[in-house]
């Protein structure tokens, strides 16, 4: 180590970068989102029907067997019928505008998992109706599973669409956490 | 001489292109960007003193911040808490409730975690444009590549764990960027979709996270170093204290605040962002890049970074002014080693080690050099008192012929009265020598020897060259913190050993041997003064070497 000394120019210049911390620590501020935006966050995971399930023998077959299989196969229809889960269709209308059309894979190599879904709409702040439409059925035909909520949404405030298993039913969770059902 | 030594050049080349200006060897693509760090560099010479210069202390500096954070941070850790309710609140405790010993510790180590980015940035560039990152450096690129996003990640994990606005936009902002990877079938994103949410062990483990990640910054700092023999990790004294003053002094202008408590039912507005660590993301959002489109460009930044010392293609030997001694592997004849290792302190990148046999063994050891390490710089050429290292076939004794015949009396030209020793990345040197680069171009009194490095100098060398019939011996070298080579003139230095020490040449200067550190861009000045010390030692006596005692001239 030197025990040279530095004079006062060489104190100022290593002092220098100091004053580029002072400013970009913290400024230029950024608005990452506008007073009058707000934000529906529609997130869930679901278990979608198996692509194909068992007919009458094979259940039969299946329930033979049932002595011999470990607890968590003994529920009814478990294990009986493809592996592979249908996708997970959904619309999601906002103010009579259609924001969201897609299929959603089920997760896993084999398309057996879980579907798992996040999707962030930004919106005004204001009264809005949301129709959330499902179809998760191994039958092609079969009809959309609706849901619609209405909602008025503070600026910066985040609703939460989210899936109830129990139910079967999405339910909408508010800036002020307060849970409500979506009506079908 | 030139007959029986291949390594001697046998005819001046043309002066090299692109890097005329500092005459700093580095390839053509690398000039411009030379040209502007030299200039910096020489700037801050006038403004600090060679010997003080920061930016010959980037490494240094960086571990100082790296300790101020180290310390620093085991103070918050104190009083940390690691759950999601109680982690803003504990950060407000340090900041206010011990305004000014939390508050200043805690600022502190925000701000030299922002000033090692500074640091680090210009480290960078100025490996990189003085091209040190190619070749035998190219491990200490490459850790220190790997450094980046871990320092990077560090810093980040830390405005995390303060849980306010800024945290929760870090957190949204990362999490998207997480899912754009097929690692997770359940979205990251998720994690953040309610104050319900947040598990519990989140903010645990970023915490643990937070505390581990030094311990890999410096393994990752250890094998930064591991090729190179006595690294700089401390700066100066008055340089450390001048910086510790700094970050106090901004700790009690602008105390780090923290901004409005996270709330993940509420958008973030604006916000303050620190540019140094997470300013990617506010831009992202501003030019509307998508996760994706982040990790493609980053993914290929990163892989042409990492590649850089393969991708940049070294000067091209045939336009650079060669040295009279021609770079070359290093051979050693171990069949005479005495296993005495000067070589081995002498390396300034390792490369060189020695094996002592046990005694009653025919040698006494051997030198075994590791030729992915070795610069070829010749230090260990010089080292070796007994000549049994070689570079290119010259080792010290044929060296030493080749300075006897450059004082040879030839036909139509005076016999010179000097010997300048000059390091071939120095300074300039475009026209500064006579066509066969023996003399000086502007004095034909003053032989010249173009040398890869003056750390290849010891004192048989200077005094070989006052036996061959030199008054006056000037030594022209680099900025002694910005040699090349690293340790040039304090090589020598290393050995604890007093007899050793007085073979450092600063320890022989007297008035017929001048050491001179120039600036790149002096070359007129360095002539003058040159001219000058051959008129001083004109007409002094021949030194009389019988008389010379070791450490004296």
């Amino acid at each position: 180590m030197s025990s040279s000394k530095l004079n006062l120019g060489g104190i100022v210049t290593l002092m220098a970068p100091i004053v580029l911390i002072f400013f970009l620590s913290t400024s230029p501020g950024y608005t990452y989102h506008q007073p009058d935006e707000s934000m529906i966050i529609v997130s869930f995971k679901k278990t979608t029907e198996r692509r194909t399930l068992c007919d009458d023998s094979q259940m039969e077959d299946f329930r033979s067997t049932e002595d011999t299989q470990r607890s968590h196969m003994r529920k009814k229809g478990r294990n009986c019928g493809s592996r592979d889960r249908v996708s997970l269709e959904m619309i999601i209308n906002m103010d009579g505008d259609e924001r969201f059309n897609g299929l959603i894979q089920p997760s896993g190599l084999n398309s057996d998992g879980v579907v798992f879904i996040y999707e962030r709409f930004s919106i005004k702040a204001g009264d809005h109706t949301i129709e959330v439409k499902v179809r998760d059925n191994k039958d092609p035909n079969a009809e959309f599973k609706t849901f619609k909520e209405s909602i008025s949404l503070k600026g910066h405030e985040i609703a939460v669409i989210d899936y109830d298993k129990g139910k079967d039913s999405f339910f909408l969770i508010t800036g002020d956490s307060t849970f409500r059902t979506m009506a079908k | 001489m030139e007959s029986e030594n291949s390594g001697v050049k046998k005819e001046a080349k043309a002066a090299p292109r692109g890097y005329k200006k500092s005459n700093k060897q580095v390839p053509a693509i690398l000039a411009p960007g030379n040209y502007l760090l030299v200039r910096i560099q020489e700037a801050f010479n006038l403004i600090f003193t060679p010997a003080m210069n920061p930016l010959y202390y980037l490494g240094a500096i960086t571990f100082l911040f790296f300790w101020v954070i180290l310390g620093s941070g085991a103070y918050l850790y104190l009083f940390y808490n690691m759950s999601p309710d109680g982690a803003y609140e504990s950060i407000r405790y340090i900041s206010e409730d011990q305004k000014y010993y939390g508050g200043i510790i805690r600022s502190m180590h925000r701000y030299a975690s922002d000033g090692i980015v500074i640091v680090i940035l210009i480290h960078v560039f100025q490996v990189f444009f003085s091209d040190r990152f190619r070749q035998y450096r190219w491990v200490a690129w490459v850790s220190g590549a790997a450094i980046l996003p871990v320092i990077w990640f560090e810093g980040a994990s830390g405005y995390f764990l303060v849980w306010d606005k800024p945290a929760q936009a870090l957190a949204m902002a990362l999490s998207d960027m997480m899912d754009v990877l097929p690692l997770n079938a359940d979205p990251v994103q998720r994690n953040f979709l309610t104050p319900d949410h947040i598990n519990a062990l989140l903010f645990f483990v970023m915490s643990y996270l937070h505390l581990a990640i030094p311990l890999l910054l410096l393994i990752l700092a250890w094998v930064h170093c591991m090729r190179i023999s006595m690294p700089l990790i401390h700066p100066p004294k008055s340089v450390t204290i001048v910086i510790l003053s700094s970050l106090v002094a901004l700790a009690l202008i602008k105390p780090a605040a923290s901004g409005e408590p996270a709330n993940l039912m509420e958008l973030v507005g604006s916000t303050q962002v620190d540019w140094f660590f997470v300013g990617m993301f506010p831009l992202m959002h501003l030019l509307d890049i998508t996760p994706l489109t982040a990790w493609i460009a980053g993914s290929l930044f990163a892989t042409v970074f990492v590649a850089l010392p393969w991708i940049v293609p070294g000067p091209n030997k045939s336009e650079v002014e060669r040295p009279a001694f021609e770079q070359a592997p290093i051979e050693v004849d171990n069949d005479k080693c005495k296993a005495c290792v000067l070589c081995q302190q002498a390396c300034p990148f390792e490369a060189m080690v020695v094996e002592k046999f046990p005694e009653g063994s025919p040698t006494a050891g051997r030198a075994v050099v590791s030729p992915e390490k070795c610069s070829e710089c010749g230090f260990c050429v010089n080292a070796c008192e007994f000549g049994l290292v070689s570079m290119g076939g010259v080792n010290k004794i044929t060296m030493q012929t080749y300075i006897e015949s450059l004082f040879q009396p030839q036909k139509g030209r005076v016999t010179p009265t000097s010997l300048a020793f000059v390091c071939e990345r120095s300074f300039n040197q475009e026209g500064f020598y006579s066509g066969d680069r023996k003399r000086l171009a502007s004095n034909e009194e003053v032989a010249s020897v173009v040398i890869p490095c003056v750390g290849i100098l010891s004192q048989t060398i200077i005094d070989a060259s006052f036996k061959a019939g030199a008054k006056g011996v000037f030594v022209v070298d680099c900025r002694p913190l910005d040699c090349h080579y690293r340790e040039a003139r304090r090589r020598l230095k290393l050995s604890d050993d007093p007899e050793r020490q007085k073979f450092h040449i600063e320890n022989m200067e007297g008035d017929n041997l001048k050491v001179l550190s120039v600036s790149p861009f002096e070359t007129e000045a360095l002539v003058k003064k040159i001219n000058e010390f051959n008129e001083a030692v004109k007409g002094a006596k021949k030194v009389d070497e019988s008389n010379m005692k070791d450490g004296e001239v």
